[in-house]
């Protein structure tokens, strides 16, 4: 029974030791950027790890410098990210109850093209959506941003049709003869049961618009009091700029990833129930 | 040590993880198989299923001849005034607004639509010029002519359904009606919209919003690879044409562009197979380390590589970037300490085909995705049923024994399509490339692509550079667009998800 403690506690510390190592490497490139947005020397990239000095006043910059205003970006993106999730939310939801619930003839069509369509590479229709905004005079608008953000949300619904699907039918069958109407069976008996699947699809919606720089970039153009947070910070450390931006950007990065990170802890047991559809319950 | 007088448990266990990705190899093959069967039952039941659509075609026609010989006088009429056969059912309502879309159409056709249909076939004759007296004269712009017929001829295709649907929907009204049967009323079509016609009023927005922003771009991506849009056709100053299937052809004809076009293919292929394995496997590991008996502070592990998860990849990116760039702090440490006289290219280097910043981008990916993974299978692992190791203590498993054949097997079970959508992913994987190497270092072995590149930024670089490709960029991205889709159609029909529908149902 010795040799087995003794193993034990050998195979325990080596994973210890390996963890710990892991953590390390992992953290310490996050480490540098949280250093860098104190860092009190000017100017670009640094090749010291640790500053000379701190200060908090690439934070302030963020906020008060004149070409390039952080807290505009910030109020953007929170803007076409509360919106975008919203109508997001509402279109994938819909969806996936009418593919989940409904019988009607072209359903396995229509489901079969939306996985088709979802296929195609984004980036490939990307100038043709541009010239479409441009058409409707959407160019360099937030709205337009709303509507790429989503346009598509009609083709997302696979993830909650699997989960409407494992609500039981007989709920909306003992509502139906009670006299309900399909809506209201939707509104009153279903949605309530869904909160994990809602919470999911909105959570998902909401980051996205902090994520993408491709998008944004080519709708705004070079209207710098438009751009979302992603094309902003990802402007403050292009070829012109980083010499002079680069502690901002590792300062409103840190404000990005700290809003981020809290939303995203808070609600992470919805967003593995998400990805293994429904087959891990929180 | 030999328990049970047959395997020791060292062997027992490699046995056991060795049959658990057996199994997943053969499940992936068999996919591949199943790729080859699939496209030779299309082949095999495409007699049929032209059949079934011929009969179809004909019976609906059928129909409309039936209805224009059996209809009433207002069935008949609606051949030419929509709407007419829902005024004769007294739908009043639905009838004027069928007969004034009718008109809206008309006029639009009249017009604008037509000169779009026409500008369709042309894309454009007029180029625009420079008048001697020094103004300008606007021409014609292929790019627009081709975008709005386009969606002319959607319009059209839409109007042309609606316009049969209301002769047909009318009939049958008519044909109610000579039953003495009830025809539903306005407010009746309308109740039933929220009862059991819900999905329609449900579906409209989101059909509204995926033929604006997926559909009509599409088609107009598709479009443009059977023209000559490239660098020296970019209108107003010099207008594009249709060339047929050519765009096609010279991917593999020419050879820069064959060249290019197989390297960044087969490097698409390389490192979508390395990352997802690499970090499929490794972030089963890690949270197999964290979730181990007897280890402390599994929260305190988690919430670290969780963290991760929650920055904005963007962020954690570019950080990388900047992080292990050539002015770097890990170059400059390194240097300092005197190991190194010039910096490392982490993701410069273009020795070897660029095969350092090949091997970064695997590894950086490691660093993104393993938390993941990490996360996702600590779900699993969390909600195994006891009951299964239960079972196998009564027969006298041990520990190693149970992680080999329960702990394991369910794992890979479980995310067995998690692994595939995560290749597909990564096919597409643009942000990665885009943001570390910028798919650089550069090369002048390829056109207008880098050592890094895959197809979807290769993609993007056509049609961002100063000048454009687009033809070229429609063709990579059907390309792509062949590949996942092959991929994801057939794992969707073989999951159980889809199979096993009707359970709830």
């Amino acid at each position: 029974m010795k040799s087995m403690r003794a193993k034990r506690i050998a195979s325990n510390t080596a994973v210890y030791i390996i963890l710990s190592v892991m953590c390390v490497l992992w953290l310490i490139p996050i480490l540098w950027l949280f250093l860098q947005a104190f860092r009190l020397e000017s100017g670009g990239l640094s090749q010291k790890f640790f500053p000379a000095g701190y200060t908090f006043q690439n934070f302030v910059n963020l906020f008060t410098n004149k070409t390039y205003s952080f807290a505009r970006w910030f109020g953007n993106t929170l803007f076409v990210a509360v919106c975008a999730c919203v109508i997001t939310t509402v279109i994938t939801l819909a969806t996936a109850y009418v593919m989940s619930r409904f019988r009607f003839g072209s359903r396995k069509m229509l489901m079969k093209i939306a996985l088709i369509l979802g296929m195609f590479p984004g980036f490939m229709s990307m100038i043709a959506v541009y010239y479409i905004l441009k058409a409707l005079g959407l160019e360099q608008t937030l709205l337009a941003l709303i509507l790429v953000y989503s346009g598509a949300a009609g083709l997302n619904f696979y993830i909650s049709k699997g989960f409407f699907d494992t609500v039981p039918k007989g709920l909306d069958e003992a509502a139906r003869l009670d006299g309900a109407s399909r809506s209201t069976a939707f509104f009153r008996i279903i949605l309530p049961l869904s909160k994990p699947i809602i919470v999911y699809t909105a959570l998902m919606a909401f980051m996205s618009p902090w994520g993408d720089f491709i998008f944004a970039k080519i709708i705004m153009g070079d209207a710098v009091e438009k751009y979302t947070v992603a094309i902003g910070l990802y402007k403050l450390i292009d070829k012109e700029n980083i010499d002079k931006y680069f502690t901002m950007f590792a300062a409103g990065s840190v404000i990005v990833a700290a809003v981020i990170s809290a939303v995203f802890i808070a609600l992470q047991k919805y967003y593995v129930a998400g990805i293994t559809g429904g087959s891990v319950k929180g | 040590m030999t328990e049970n007088g047959r395997m020791s448990n060292l062997q027992y266990f490699f046995y056991s993880i060795g049959r658990s990705f057996a199994k997943l190899g053969k499940k992936i093959a068999t996919f591949f198989v199943n790729i080859g069967l699939s496209i030779f039952y299309f082949f095999r039941n495409f007699p049929r299923n032209a059949k079934r659509c011929v009969f179809a075609v004909g019976r609906f026609f059928g129909n409309l001849a039936e209805a224009f010989v059996r209809g009433s006088v207002f069935v008949k009429l609606s051949f030419i005034f929509m709407g007419a056969g829902a005024i004769g059912a007294k739908q009043y309502v639905k009838g004027v607004v069928l007969f004034l879309l009718e008109a809206a159409f008309i006029t639009f056709m009249a017009l604008l639509g037509a000169d779009c249909l026409v500008g369709l076939g042309t894309l454009g004759t007029q180029t625009t010029m420079t008048l001697p007296s020094g103004g300008v004269k606007m021409g014609d712009n292929s790019m627009l002519f081709l975008l709005y017929g386009i969606a002319t001829v959607l319009i059209l295709i839409g109007f042309v359904a609606l316009y049969f649907g209301s002769i047909l929907s009318g009939y049958t009204c008519c044909k109610t009606l000579r039953a003495g049967g009830k025809v539903n009323g306005f407010r009746d079509d309308m109740r039933a919209l929220l009862d059991e016609k819900f999905y329609v009023t449900l579906l409209i927005l989101p059909i509204v919003g995926v033929l604006a922003f997926t559909v009509l771009p599409l088609i107009y991506m598709i479009m443009i690879s059977f023209t000559n849009f490239d660098a020296e056709h970019q209108p107003p100053s010099k207008l594009f044409d249709w060339i047929g299937f050519r765009n096609f052809v010279n991917i593999f004809a020419k050879s820069e562009l064959s060249t290019t076009f197989g390297s960044v293919f087969i490097w698409t292929i390389i490192w979508a197979f390395f990352a997802t394995f690499s970090n499929y496997i490794g972030g089963i590991i890690v949270a197999l380390m964290i979730n181990k008996k007897g280890i402390r502070g599994k929260a305190l592990f988690r919430t670290i590589f969780v963290l991760t998860i929650a920055i904005p990849q963007f962020v954690s990116l570019l950080v990388m970037r900047n992080f292990l760039g050539d002015w770097g702090p890990v170059n400059g440490l390194l240097m300092k300490w005197g190991w190194i006289k010039e910096p490392i290219g982490f993701f410069t280097s273009s020795k070897n085909q660029a095969l350092l910043p090949k091997v970064m981008i695997i590894l950086v990916n490691l660093w993104v995705g393993i938390p993941f993974t990490m996360l996702i299978t600590t779900g699993i692992l969390l909600n195994i049923p006891e009951d299964l190791y239960e079972a196998a203590r009564i027969d006298g498993a041990n520990t190693i024994r149970l992680f080999a054949s329960i702990t394991i097997p369910y794992i890979l079970f479980i995310t067995a399509p998690y692994l595939i959508t995560q290749f597909i992913g990564n096919i597409n994987n643009f942000n990665l490339i885009y943001l570390l190497t910028g798919g650089g270092p550069t090369t002048l072995d390829f056109y207008k692509a880098g050592r890094t590149d895959l197809l979807v930024t290769w993609l993007f670089k056509l049609t961002t550079d100063v000048n454009k490709d687009y033809n070229l960029a429609s063709v990579i991205g059907i390309f792509t667009f062949l590949i996942s889709a092959a991929i994801s159609l057939l794992t969707y029909t073989q999951t159980n998800s889809y199979k096993n529908e009707g359970d709830f149902a």
